[in-house]
């Protein structure tokens, strides 16, 4: 039987992918800047990703405050999902590549959920002159130490960032921070998230024996089940 | 400007049609639309050939036994794990990314293959009654450090492989060559290696019963196996528990270096 003329075989549709970052030179150019005899050679690696997320290459004031941004943003910890999820995944499947992949969808998740509820706080990063939302002041004694530790480096690099003066937590900080370095879209601030802590979170799970089944806690936390419609 | 050649694949998947759609072989609507089940949509889909509904409910009956979803098992647990900021979608990427070889809907691929392995066995040698079959098993198996399908963790027996042979009975697909072999199989390990058969061995004999392929065997598989995923990301994701987004402190072991600085910190270098 003939296979009749398929609706997509004529469909408008362009013939070739566009390409708006990097070129396929082989130096590659990133928003048309050398890789190999230029990038490589004048900025680190953590400028470099901040070129490819907004463009524009950093000034040596930005680079500093977004790298420690990067390392302040770097932990996290086994009681978090993502690593969680890593350490199950090597348990599960023994395989360093399950580890990257659940670990990666996690963090990018958890990212994209914490942007979510900072969407007040970038509201007024935009617009500092408002009342600062409470909701992201610290009450947290041990982390208002290591907040003060990140107003002191950001204020000495020179970068003004005025949420130092609302005792926010230290995430908030981090988001103003990003921010005055001139990441002030949602999904730049998710992305650097999920960069700066990847590799805590993969070597969690990549310390793990694999098909451990018996050293992962089951029962925490435990479930109780009850009868009825989900 | 330069020409640019125009790139193609074949494919025997589809095409999407004006009036009628085609699916692996099939027309949509005057060919499948009512004659197939979605069960068997999905042995399609995996490059399997085309059973009856009776047949496929036999698969749908696996689909049921599977329903083993309790939240604390470390399968589903990565589903609870991966909802816990609210996204079903994100915890329905899990069963895909932590498929095991040893434990669980990965290990349907070595079973099969290794009912594959112990037909050619039977076949090479002539064996033709169940004794001699069974002597070719034992030798096999005790070549063997592992053997798939068979072993249990916490239970005796396996609930859900004793409630799929019923099953199986019932439609008198039991009567079919490797489902017979997994019998045999069982017995065997049973006997000699004190390992009671689990539900991964059903599966392998009813799914080359099907003419179903290792890799088919396992795609199919991993969709069959997905309804203690799909309730746990979905009760998961409704639940969004802070508990599971960051475990308190005192749940958390810690078996890491001493606190220590270093070199730089030092002045060492």
């Amino acid at each position: 039987m003939a296979i009749p003329e398929g609706i997509f075989d004529n469909f408008p549709s362009p013939d070739k992918l566009d390409a708006r970052v990097i070129s396929l030179s082989p130096d590659p150019a990133i928003h048309g800047y050398s890789v190999f005899s230029d990038l490589a050679l004048h900025y680190n690696f953590s400028e470099m990703i901040y070129l490819t997320l907004t463009g524009k290459t950093p000034t040596r004031q930005i680079g500093q405050a977004f790298e420690y941004a990067l390392k302040f943003l770097f932990p996290i910890t086994a009681a978090e999902a993502p690593s969680n999820a890593g350490i199950l995944a090597m348990v599960l499947a023994g395989a360093p590549a399950s580890v990257l992949g659940t670990t990666g969808v996690l963090l990018v998740d958890m990212a994209r959920y914490w942007v979510e509820k900072h969407k007040a706080l970038l509201s007024w990063l935009d617009s500092p002159d408002a009342t600062f939302p409470e909701q992201y002041q610290n009450k947290d004694i041990e982390n208002k130490k290591i907040v003060l530790q990140l107003s002191e480096i950001i204020s000495q690099i020179g970068i003004s960032c005025p949420i130092f003066e609302h005792d926010p937590t230290l995430i908030a900080a981090l988001i103003a921070v990003l921010h005055a370095c001139g990441l002030k879209k949602p999904e730049q601030i998710q992305a650097v998230i999920v960069f700066a802590k990847y590799p805590c979170a993969i070597a969690e799970g990549y310390a793990t024996t694999p098909y451990d089944c018996n050293s992962y806690p089951m029962r925490v936390p435990d479930y109780k089940y009850q009868q009825g419609e989900i | 400007m330069m020409a640019v050649n125009k790139l193609s694949l074949p494919t025997r998947v589809a095409i999407a049609g004006l009036y009628e759609d085609q699916f692996c072989g099939y027309p949509v609507f005057s060919g499948l639309l009512g004659t197939i089940s979605y069960t068997g949509m999905l042995l399609l889909a995996t490059g399997g050939k085309k059973l009856s509904i009776e047949e496929t409910e036999v698969i749908d009956d696996l689909a049921v036994v599977l329903a083993m979803a309790d939240p604390r098992i470390w399968a589903p647990k990565i589903a609870r794990l991966a909802s816990c900021y609210g996204n079903f979608e994100v915890a329905m990427s899990t069963p895909f990314l932590t498929l095991s070889k040893l434990i669980g809907a990965g290990t349907i691929s070595e079973t099969v293959q290794q009912l594959l392995d112990i037909k050619q066995l039977v076949e090479e040698q002539k064996a033709e009654d169940d004794e001699a079959i069974k002597k070719i098993i034992s030798h096999y198996l005790s070549k063997k450090k592992l053997i798939y399908g068979l072993g249990l963790s916490g239970r005796p027996i396996d609930q859900r492989l004793t409630a799929f042979i019923k099953s199986v009975e019932k439609k008198k697909l039991n009567k079919r060559t490797f489902w017979h072999l997994q019998e045999l199989v069982s017995e065997i390990g049973r006997k000699e290696r004190k390992l009671e058969p689990n539900i991964v061995m059903g599966a392998a004999g009813v799914f080359l019963d099907f003419g179903l392929d290792v890799k088919q065997s396992l795609q199919l598989f991993q969709f069959i196996i997905l309804i203690p995923y799909i309730a746990n990301a979905s009760e998961g994701s409704k639940q969004a528990p802070e508990i599971l987004q960051c475990l308190p402190k005192e749940y958390i072991e810690e078996k890491m270096e001493a606190p220590r600085k270093s070199s730089r910190a030092l002045g060492l270098e």
